[in-house]
C-alpha cells in the first residue's frame, strides 16, 4: 500500500508541543530494519507546501565502503491521503539530499537527541553548495520495537547554531529497488 | 534550640547513657583498609584513571562498587566524608554530629513548616548513622513504578533476588529479643491493647548488642552498614576508595561524561591537593540533594524538566511519654517493632529512643519546667510517626549557598501527623503514660486519653508542627519516559552518555517504609544490566 496509514495521519495532525513529547519518549531505530527500504516522508509544518517540499521520498541504503547513507526523492505533491508518486521515471528516481546515518555521537556538536539516529546531511557528499548541507535531522521509532513508523526532527546546523527546523513523520513505504552508488566517504 | 540534634530524633537512633567515651583515653588506632587513601596521605595533585568512578560511598555508591568490582570492573569511589572505622564510634554526639553528618545535621528545607533533615557524609555514608531498618520497597510501590514510569524488571518478582542478596550481604533479620528496649515493648503492648497491627522490625544487624548507638555510629560494628559490608568488600576485591575528597564536577566531552574533578579536604576545611579521575563511566551516589546539585555543576540537564523535582521525605513527627515508673528507654535496641496498622493511610510509628540532651532541644519546654521534666529522663518513651508524602518538593541551587530544599508540606499530610501522633498517644496511655508532650508548639501537654480525642479535633497550624526527617528521596526519578525521568530503567541519565545514578534521588515516588534496602536493592539490579551491558560502554 503507498498511501498514508491511519496511524501516520493521526499524527500528522498532532501539534508540536505533542510531537515533540512523542519524540523524546521514542526508542533509537534499528539500522539494520530501515536499510534497503524508502520511506514515505510528510513534513510536519503546513509552510513546506509552500515549498513544494512536504510529501518526499526517503531511501537509506549502504555505501560501497559499509557505512549507511540516505537520500531524499522528490515526489508529486498530492493530499496527505493521496498516493506517494515518484516525480520522473520510477525506474531512474531523482535523488537529493543525501546524509549518513549513524547513532548519535554524545561527543559531537550533533548531539541533541542521544536516544536518536543522526541524518547528517553534512557527511553525505552532497555538492559543496548545496543548501541541504546544513540539514541534521534526528530519528525515533514512534512504537517500541518497531522501525515502520519513525518520527524526525530537523535541525539547521548553522555554523555553532543549531536552530531547530520541524519535525517530519516516515512509514515504510517499499523496499529500495535502486539505490545510488556511493563511493565517496 | 539546636535543630541538628532534633533531627536525630526519628529513624536514626542516638546513644545511650551507658556508653560514653571514656575521658582522656587515647583514640583507637584506625585499622588500615587497603585500597583507601585518606587526605593526610595525599601531599600532591593526582591523576588516575579508572573504568568507573563513583562519587559517594553510602547505600548506593558502596553497592554499585561492590557488584561492579566482583564483575572485574576497576572502581575508584570518591568520598567527602572521612573514614572513621568501628572502634572510634563513641556516644560522643556532638563529634559524631560534627563528624558523620554533613552540616553537622542541621538542614532544614524550606517551606512551612520547615523540615529538619540529616544526611551522613562519611565513608559508608548515612548507613552508618540511620537506624538500621531493613524493608524491601512494598509490592504495591513497586507495581505503580512499573506502570507508571514504564520502568522494567522491577516488579515485586523481578525485584526479588536482589532483595534476597541484599539482605545476606547486610545480614538482615530480626532482633535478637533479649537486646529489645522497655520502650519498645511499651508501644507493643499499647498498640497491642487496640488489636493493632504491629511487627518486629527487621535490621541490617549481626547480633546486635542493643547498644543504642545506631545514630552515632554502631561501636560494635554490629551493624551491618556500607563501612563493615560493601566498602571492605569492594576494597579487597581491587577497588580504591578516596576519602576525604570532595568532587566539584563530572567532566564531559559533549555529551559523554569523562570522569570527575574534585579536591581534597583538609581537616580545617582548607582546599588541599586536586583530584582529577578519568574514567569510561560516572556514577554519582551522593544523595536526593547532592547529586541533583552536581549534575547541575556539571552542566548536566533534562530536558524533562525533572531534575531535583519530585523530591519527597516521609516528614516524621515525634513525641515524648511520661511514665510513672523506670523506662530505661536507653538499655536495648531502638525501634523495634513498628505499628503498620495504619499503613495503608500512609502512617506508621514506632518508639525511639534518644538521649537527654537531644530530648531537652525537642521539647516546648524551658527553664525550670524543663528541668524538672528531665528529672524524669529515665521515665520517658520517645516514640514518633512517619508519614507517606502527598506531595513532593525540589531542589534548587541558590548561588553562594548551594543546593537548598523547598517543600511545603499539604494540609492532607498535616491532618494525618496530627492523627499520626494521636494515635501514638493513644498507644503510650495505653501502655500506662501519664502525660505525652507533643511537638505541636502552644499545645497543652496530654494528660490522659480524654485529651487525646481533643487533638484529634484540634486545628494545628502547620507552622506550629516540629517535622523532621532522615528520608531523602527522588529528584533523578527513574523513567523510561523521557518526558517524566531524569534516567532510565536502569539509571542511567537520559541525556548523557557514561553516566548513571545510583542512590534514592532515582525513586519515583516515596517508598512508605525506611528506604535503605529500596536503595541496595534498586542498585543492585542496575549494576546487573550494567555489567550485562559492559560491551556498550567498553569497560
Amino acid at each position: 500500500m503507498s498511501t498514508a496509514s491511519h496511524e501516520y495521519k493521526s499524527l500528522a495532525g498532532r501539534s508540536k508541543e505533542e510531537l515533540e513529547r512523542i519524540f523524546r519518549a521514542g526508542e533509537t531505530p534499528s539500522v539494520e530494519g530501515i536499510l534497503g527500504f524508502e520511506y514515505r516522508g510528510y513534513n510536519h509544518p503546513r509552510m513546506m507546501s509552500l515549498l513544494g517540499i512536504r510529501k518526499f521520498i526517503k531511501g537509506f541504503f549502504k555505501s560501497e565502503l559499509g557505512e549507511t547513507f540516505g537520500c531524499n526523492t522528490p515526489v508529486v505533491q498530492n493530499e496527505l491521503d493521496g498516493e506517494w508518486v515518484c516525480k520522473g521515471d520510477d525506474a531512474r528516481p531523482k535523488r537529493f539530499g543525501f546524509f549518513r546515518v549513524a547513532p548519535v555521537d554524545p561527543e559531537s556538536k550533533d548531539n541533541e537527541y542521544l536516544h536518536s539516529l543522526l541524518l547528517d546531511y553534512g557527511r553525505g557528499g552532497n555538492p559543496i553548495y548545496d543548501p541541504s548541507k546544513v540539514i541534521r535531522d534526528y530519528l525515533v521509532r514512534v512504537e517500541p520495537g518497531s522501525d515502520d513508523l519513525l518520527l524526525g526532527k530537523a535541525y539547521l546546523a548553522l555554523g555553532p547554531m543549531r536552530p531547530a527546523s520541524n519535525f517530519f513523520l516516515l512509514e515504510r513505504h517499499r523496499p529500495m529497488y535502486v539505490e545510488p552508488k556511493i563511493t565517496h566517504r | 534550640m539546636n535543630a541538628a540534634k532534633r533531627s536525630l530524633m526519628m529513624g536514626a537512633a542516638p546513644a545511650s547513657a551507658s556508653d560514653a567515651a571514656i575521658p582522656g583515653a587515647a583514640p583507637p588506632k584506625k585499622k588500615r583498609l587497603p585500597g583507601l587513601t585518606e587526605q593526610g596521605e595525599v601531599t600532591r595533585d593526582l591523576y588516575i584513571s579508572c573504568d568507573v568512578v563513583i562519587v559517594g560511598s553510602g547505600a548506593g555508591g558502596a553497592t554499585m562498587a561492590a557488584e561492579l568490582t566482583d564483575a572485574g570492573m576497576d572502581v575508584v569511589v570518591l568520598e567527602e566524608g572521612s573514614y572513621h572505622p568501628t572502634e572510634s564510634f563513641t556516644a560522643d554526639s556532638g563529634r559524631a554530629l560534627r563528624e558523620l553528618y554533613r552540616d553537622a545535621g542541621a538542614q532544614t528545607t524550606i517551606g512551612s513548616p520547615p523540615i529538619i533533615f540529616s544526611e551522613g557524609r562519611c565513608v559508608g555514608g548515612s548507613t552508618v548513622i540511620n537506624g538500621g531498618m531493613s524493608w524491601r520497597t512494598p509490592a504495591h510501590i513497586l507495581d505503580r513504578w512499573a506502570r507508571e514510569e514504564s520502568l522494567q524488571k522491577i516488579t515485586p518478582k523481578d525485584m526479588e533476588r536482589h532483595f534476597e542478596k541484599v539482605e545476606k550481604r547486610i545480614s538482615v533479620a530480626y532482633q535478637d529479643p533479649e537486646t529489645i528496649g522497655r520502650d519498645a515493648r511499651l508501644l507493643e503492648a499499647g498498640a497491642a491493647a487496640f488489636g493493632w497491627k504491629t511487627i518486629p522490625n527487621l535490621r541490617n544487624q549481626l547480633h546486635c548488642a542493643g547498644t543504642n548507638n545506631c545514630a552515632f555510629g554502631c561501636p560494635t560494628g554490629a551493624k551491618r552498614s556500607m563501612l563493615v559490608t560493601n566498602v571492605p568488600r569492594a576494597l579487597h576485591r581491587g577497588a580504591r576508595l578516596f576519602a576525604d575528597c570532595r568532587v566539584d564536577k563530572i567532566t564531559r566531552v559533549g555529551k559523554r561524561a569523562t570522569g570527575v574533578e574534585g579536591w581534597f579536604v583538609r581537616p580545617d576545611g582548607r582546599r588541599g591537593p586536586k583530584m582529577v579521575v578519568r574514567s569510561t563511566l560516572v556514577v554519582a551516589a551522593c544523595g536526593s540533594v547532592q547529586t541533583p546539585a552536581l549534575l547541575w555543576r556539571s552542566g548536566f540537564q533534562s530536558p524533562s524538566g525533572q531534575l531535583g523535582r519530585n523530591l519527597t521525605l516521609h516528614p516524621n513527627a515525634k513525641l515524648v511519654a511520661v511514665f510513672d515508673e523506670d523506662v530505661l528507654g536507653w538499655q536495648g535496641v531502638h525501634q523495634a517493632f513498628q505499628v503498620r496498622e495504619f499503613m495503608d493511610d500512609g502512617i506508621l510509628f514506632t518508639a525511639v529512643n534518644i538521649p537527654p540532651s537531644l530530648v531537652t532541644m525537642g521539647i516546648p519546654h524551658h527553664g525550670s519546667e524543663l528541668g524538672e521534666l528531665m528529672k524524669d529522663y529515665n521515665r520517658m518513651v520517645v516514640a514518633g510517626c512517619l508519614i507517606e508524602d502527598s506531595t513532593s518538593g525540589h531542589i534548587k541551587m541558590v548561588p553562594g549557598v548551594g543546593p537548598l530544599a523547598f517543600y511545603e508540606v499539604t494540609q492532607k499530610d498535616v491532618e494525618r501527623a496530627v492523627r499520626g501522633v494521636a494515635l501514638t498517644a493513644e498507644a503510650m496511655f495505653a501502655a500506662g503514660a501519664k502525660r505525652i508532650i507533643l511537638p505541636f508548639e502552644g499545645v497543652p501537654d496530654l494528660m490522659g486519653p480524654d485529651d487525646v480525642k481533643q487533638l484529634f479535633r484540634r486545628d494545628i497550624p502547620r507552622s506550629k508542627m516540629e517535622l523532621l526527617t532522615v528520608h531523602i528521596m527522588g529528584t533523578c526519578r527513574m523513567s523510561d519516559d523521557r518526558n517524566r525521568g531524569v534516567t532510565s530503567s536502569y539509571g542511567e541519565f537520559h541525556d548523557a552518555a557514561g553516566l548513571f545514578v545510583a542512590d534514592a534521588s532515582l525513586f519515583p515516588g516515596p517508598v512508605g517504609v525506611n528506604p535503605m534496602e529500596s536503595i541496595l536493592g534498586l542498585v543492585t539490579r542496575n549494576a546487573e544490566w550494567m555489567i550485562e551491558n559492559r560491551r556498550r560502554y567498553n569497560v
